[in-house]
This record gives C-alpha cells, structure tokens and sequence, in this order.
C-alpha cells in the first residue's frame, strides 16, 4: 500500500522574488497589491470616496483603484444640463452610497474572467496624460454638449469611459445616452432607472454597443416602449430585467410572447433570465382578436425577426391611442384578472442558456406571474413546443381556467410541482368554445374529460386560492361525469342524484394524483372534507391549509388526520377560529403542527 | 490522521488533516492523491508565515465550510471581522501581506477575506496622504498630475 507520490503544488509564486522586508518604495516586492485580483479583493470592501482617495497615492496605485472606482458607475441626470423637463425626483431609487461590483450571478464568471483580461489603459506612469480618442468619434454638437455639460461623471467618460463595465444611468437623456454609447466601449451592464425610452432611444446604443453588452435592466422607468426590438440587437444579452415601469401595452397584447418575447429570445442566444415584474401598463387598449393571430402563428415556437417591424407600429398606433391613461395594478390579485383586458404581467425564464432557436428542453422551471388567461393559453401553448421538459412551474397571481392549466400538465410529462396561486375549475367543458383560437383548443375530443398528463410525476402542488365554480360549470361537469366512462370517480358515496359541490372538481382532480407529497389547499368556499376526501391511499406528507369555508372542527381534524391523510407529516391551518382544533392536533399528534401555534 | 507540511525553509509542521483541510489546496491534493504518509511542501510559505496559518486554521478547525454566495455583496460584510480574527490580524504590514499571500496560495477562503477587510480597513476613512504613510508609499505624482486626477474622480466625493 505504501505509494510514494511525489507531492508537488503549483508554484504560482515561485517566480516571485523573495523579498524579505516589505519595502513599498520599491515596487511593493511583496505585497497583496501586486496581485490583480487580490487588488479587488481589497477594491471590493471599499466604499467609493475611498476608492478615489487610493487612487490619488501614487501611480501603482492609481492603475490599480482608478479602474476598479469607474469600473462600476452611477450616472445621474443633471437636469441643469439642458431644459429637459422631466420631473425626475419622483424616482427615490438613489444609486447606492458605493458602486457595487457584484455581477448578476449567471454572468459572474465570464465578466471576472473578461475583467482579468482588461488591459490597464491607463499606464501607471502616465496617469493623466491620455487624450481620449474616442472623443473624436463623438459628432460636434455631441462634444459640445459633452463640453459644457455640469455632469462630472459625464464628462469623465471622455477619459475613463473605457473603464466603465456596469452603468447605473438614472433619468438619462437620448442626448447623454449617445454619448455613453461611443465613449463606454466595454460597456457590459446598463440600468437604465428612470426616464422614458423607446425603441429608437436605444436602438443606437445597443447598435453601438452590441457586443459588449451582457445585461440590460429597466427599472422605474417612466416610460417604456417597444423596448424588446432593440434587444434584438445584443448578441451576448445574458440577463434581461424590466421592473417597477411603465409600459405601453405590448405586454398585454396576445402578440407579446409571439412578436416581442420569443424574438429576443431567438436573436440573443445567450440569454438565461429573463425577469419583467412590476410591471404597469399605461395602456388598455388590448383589443387585438384573436383571429388575426391565428392566421400567422401556425408554425409554432421561433417566431423568426421577419415580421418585427410591422408590429411595432402596429403597437406604436395602439400607444398613441390612449397612453395618458395609467392604471396601475399593484398586486396580483382577483379583481383585475376577470376584466380581461389588462394584467400585470412578470415572466421568469430561468434556465440553463436558450439554444440557438427559442425551442430548448432543458428548460426545468418556468414562472409566470399575474397574466391573463388569454395570452396564458396561447403561452401554454408555446410551452407545450419549446419546453416540453419543464419540471416546475410557477403561476403565481394567475387566475386560469382549469382547461389551460390541464394544457400545462398535459404538456409537461415531467411536472413535479405546480404552483398556482388563483384557479378557477370552471372551464372544463368550455375549452373547445369558439373563443378561444384554434390552435389553442385543447381537447382533442369536446366535451371529455381529460387527464392530466404529469399524474404520475406531479408532487407538489400549490392552490392557496380556488374559486367556487359557477353552477352552470358544476351542472355540466356533473353530466360528463355521468357520461364520461372510464373515469376513475372511486368516491360512491357521492351520489350524481345529490346536488354537486364545487369542491368535487378538486377532489376528483386530487384523487388522480397519485404521488402528490406537499399540498396547499385553500378557498373561502372549500369544504376540506369534500376537497379531501378520497386521498386515504395517498403519500401526502404536507399539507398547509389557507383558508376554509368554515372552521375546523375537532371532528375534521380527526377525520384528517386518521383518515384522510394518514401518512401526514407537517400540517398548517389556519390560526383563527381554529385555536381549539390546532390544540387537539397539538395534543394527539404532536409535532405535525409547525411549532409556533 | 496528522499530515505533515513542510515550510519553504524546511521546517515541519504535524498537524489533524481537518486542520490541514481548512486549505482548499491541501484539501483538494490529499483527495488525488488518497491516504499518504508524505510531508506535503509548501514551497511558498515560509515558517514564520506557516506558523501563524496553522493558527488560524486550528481555531477555525470547526468553522462550517464556506459555501461561495456570488449574490453576497462584500461590501456588507466588510467591516465584521470577528475579534479572534481582529487579534490574530495585528501584526506588522509585512506579516499581513505574507498571510494575505499565503491564504491565496493556500487557497483559504476565510483568511484570504479576512485579510483583505483588514488592508480595506487601513485605507478606509485616510486621505492620500494618510494612506501613502500607513503603507510607507511614496508619492509619485506631480502636483499637476494628482490635481488632475483628483478633479476627474471629484464625483466619488459628492453624496
């Protein structure tokens, strides 16, 4: 067994001369400082007034901090600079005390490593003489205006603007954005906070700076739009964000996953994350029929950039139809979802990088938030295309019809959690009504009742919101159950004779799930002991109660815990008016119930 | 198991392989290489150097391993250094700088921070000036040229 190794580690340092005393005249012989990324390292825990006092030390120094204090920059509209009349003081979002360095997480590595290779322009022993030659590419006016600017960070574009990777750009004019797009060569993050944009605005920057760019955020913007063109510019877009601004109403639109996401989506094969929350829409006008796109849609999933200018006019003449008008939704919440015309709207596509074309299975999550259900179904059907390997999906502040919601599971062989925060079980008939578009008529044959396609994989399912059917829905779905043969209702003791409860849609749908482990259920009209009922075989482990028609009795709670989901490991109900059945679980199974009561 | 490290001016070190683990270099060598009697060399560190690493790491011996938050922004963390941590790191400019080399070298991801919060902490809150004398650095500029610079970063200073 005796092996001898040789045990040799890497030398990095053998090269490096011994020096023994620490002498800084001479060149720092041994110093952390000669180290670049011990250099930000020690960078990254100082603040920026600190930084530009480093670099005042002397010329090392100044190669080393100088880069690292424009490296990461806030820029702020000046608004004595030009007449520009908008009123910016409203955004209170102030850039941080200190320029931070902390890179979007799906980008780090590349932009550390791509940071390690930035040459030091600014050679340590000619700090400040160096001409900037990209003021020559600036027009006339542009200098001039770059001359007489009041903005000091501005004006050091001219010299550092090489140096600047990430931009905190608050309220910034088209005028100050030209000029950042020729004098910010290596420009890899721009926030853009505040401000109104459109598509032209940004079409020269991003056309000036489309290789370099990696991430584009808006937040708080006062205006945004037909911002998804221009991206279409950024080969290397990595990281999309668009949050707490106003839109106009392309996000609304049935055209929006068709003509402005999965565009983007295909020009920047790079992208991994796409983040639109918070999201206002200054416009409802959102009447697009459905027609139309039924025409064009046909080929399914890519969405190539052909037909992209067309529809941003399109959407532009929409604009202009009513955009003083500002609704804003604040939260997902039910009343705005069943006026139909306008949502909020926040999409998450985290994965692994978008193949070259918008079709990826590796895609495992997808999150979706507060959309209407008409652009979810077609969605829905976009997914079923290009994702068909999702594993998660998040529909938070959704309220979706159990039809598209069975489209979903149907798609999904692989779903393992659901998470839906508002369902109504009230269209599973009504799918194959005239409504709905062709292509996103889901049941092959009307009028049947249809399983889910991820029953055996579905584990985890989130339903903290259900909305009681309507009669008519509950008439219907009790005749299919009479006709439907084959469906496995193993429940008897309901007789189809008794008047139906709404909470048997989710009982049925429940009882089919056969390996659901976590459960949150939840309804001001559920009737847990309907709702529940049947599960006895089931391998529930968690179960978290949100609210109830009624409150629970101890009669319920043993009814629960005995027979219904004997297998129980953690419990939650609600507190109020349940203080006497939470002390009998507490007592007769103790542990189940979480441990503050 | 004790491993034993051996110094660049040859002195031996016997230390709980845990211990030695807390080197992510180390760490990452004793797995290739399996279960070995050799005295490992660490042609880098020198004994004095050694010595006060094999410090740190047997008081942080039981220190959960740090997971790497890419999330985490430095700049929050900067100013809590434990006051173990506080003590160990007050030692002369050149100590520090060997120790800051050395976690590098090593691969010790704690004490590399740690370091580096107390050189930051140094600098933090001085003038040019102040930071030229903390560091025995000598200034370079000419008066024009630090003028210069200090009017082009003068926006840093504004609040």
């Amino acid at each position: 067994m005796e092996m001898e190794l040789p045990l040799t580690l890497p030398m990095t340092l053998m090269s490096k001369p011994q020096g023994k005393h620490f002498d800084a005249s001479s060149a720092h012989s041994r110093s952390p400082f000669m180290l670049p990324e011990l250099d930000r390292l020690i960078a990254s825990h100082l603040d920026r007034v600190t930084l530009a006092n480093a670099s005042r030390v002397c010329r090392l120094w100044h190669s080393i901090f100088n880069p690292i204090l424009w490296k990461s920059l806030a820029l702020q509209h000046v608004s004595a600079d030009d007449d520009y009349d908008e009123d910016f003081n409203f955004i209170m979002r102030a850039a941080p005390p200190s320029p931070s360095l902390s890179l979007p997480s799906s980008c780090s590595s590349t932009w550390s490593a791509m940071s390690m290779n930035s040459p030091p322009l600014n050679s340590p022993l000619s700090p400040t003489a160096l001409p900037n030659s990209r003021l020559h590419n600036l027009t006339l006016p542009q200098q001039a205006f770059l001359h007489s600017s009041q903005n000091k960070v501005l004006k050091g574009l001219a010299r550092h603007g090489h140096l600047v990777h990430e931009l905190k750009a608050t309220g910034i004019t088209e005028q100050e954005m030209a000029v950042i797009a020729v004098l910010c060569p290596s420009l890899r993050v721009l926030e853009l906070i505040g401000g109104r944009y459109t598509a032209d605005n940004l079409a020269n920057l991003f056309q000036n700076r489309q290789d370099s760019i990696q991430a584009v955020r808006f937040r708080s913007c006062v205006q945004l739009r037909d911002i998804f063109q221009p991206l279409r510019y950024l080969p290397n877009l990595r990281e999309f964000e668009l949050y707490g601004s106003f839109v106009g109403n392309t996000i609304t639109s049935p055209y929006f996953f068709e003509r402005d996401l999965f565009p983007v989506l295909s020009a920047c094969p790079q992208l991994r994350s796409v983040v639109i929350e918070q999201v206002y829409i200054t416009d409802q006008h959102v009447s697009q029929g459905w027609r139309e796109w039924d025409d064009d849609v046909g080929g399914g999933g890519g969405g190539g950039g052909g037909g992209g200018d067309e529809i941003v006019h399109q959407n532009l003449d929409h604009d202009n139809n009513a955009t003083s008008i500002v609704h804003t939704i604040k939260a997902p919440s039910l009343s705005f979802a069943l006026s139909g015309t306008q949502s909020m709207l926040s999409a998450q596509l985290k994965s692994p990088p978008f193949g070259s074309s918008v079709r990826n299975n590796n895609v495992s999550r997808l999150f979706i938030f507060g959309l209407e259900p008409q652009p979810f179904g077609r969605f829905v059907a976009i997914v079923e295309t290009n994702f068909p390997n999702l594993t998660s999906v998040v529909l938070n502040g959704n309220v979706l019809s159990d039809s598209i919601l069975e489209e979903l599971a149907r798609s999904c062989h692989f779903l393992q959690h659901l998470n839906i925060n508002s369902l109504m079980f009230d269209d599973i008939i009504t799918s194959n009504a005239s409504d709905l578009p062709i292509n996103i008529r889901f049941s092959p044959e009307p009028g049947r009742y249809r399983r889910w396609a991820c029953l055996e994989t579905l584990r985890s399912l989130h339903l903290p919101d259900l909305v009681q059917p309507s009669k008519a829905i509950l008439e219907k779905w009790q005749q299919q159950q009479i006709f439907t043969p084959g469906h496995n209702n193993n429940n008897n003791r309901t007789s189809t004779s008794q008047p139906l409860q709404g909470d048997q849609l989710i009982q049925s749908r429940l009882q089919q799930i056969k390996m659901l482990k976590h459960l949150t259920i939840g309804g001001f009209s559920l009737d847990l002991r309907v709702a529940l009922d049947g599960l006895e075989t089931s391998e529930l482990e968690t179960l978290q109660v949100t609210k109830l028609k009624n409150n629970m009795t101890i009669l319920d709670a043993q009814w629960l815990v005995d027979h219904a989901a004997p297998r129980l490991k953690r419990l939650a109900v609600p507190k109020f008016g349940n203080r006497n059945v939470i002390d009998w679980i507490d007592d007769q199974r103790p542990g189940l119930l979480p441990f503050e009561k | 198991m004790p491993v034993t490290l051996v110094s660049l001016d040859n002195e031996n070190y016997v230390v709980d392989k845990e211990v030695a683990e807390r080197s992510i270099l180390i760490k990452n060598m004793l797995e290739d290489v399996g279960e070995t009697d050799s005295p490992i060399p660490l042609p880098n560190v020198t004994s004095t150097v050694l010595k006060k690493v094999i410090e740190y790491c047997e008081h942080h011996r039981n220190d959960p391993i740090q997971v790497p938050d890419e999330t985490d922004d430095p700049r929050k963390r900067s100013n809590d250094i434990e006051e173990w941590d506080m003590k160990f790191m007050q030692v002369d400019q050149e100590m520090l700088f060997e120790i800051i080399l050395a976690a590098n070298y090593l691969d010790i991801k704690p004490l590399l921070d740690v370091g580096c919060k107390t050189v930051a902490n140094i600098i933090k809150g001085k003038t040019p000036e102040e930071i030229r004398k903390a560091f025995n650095i000598v200034n370079d500029f000419t008066p024009e040229e630090e003028a210069q610079i200090r009017k082009e970063n003068e926006w840093a200073e504004d609040r």
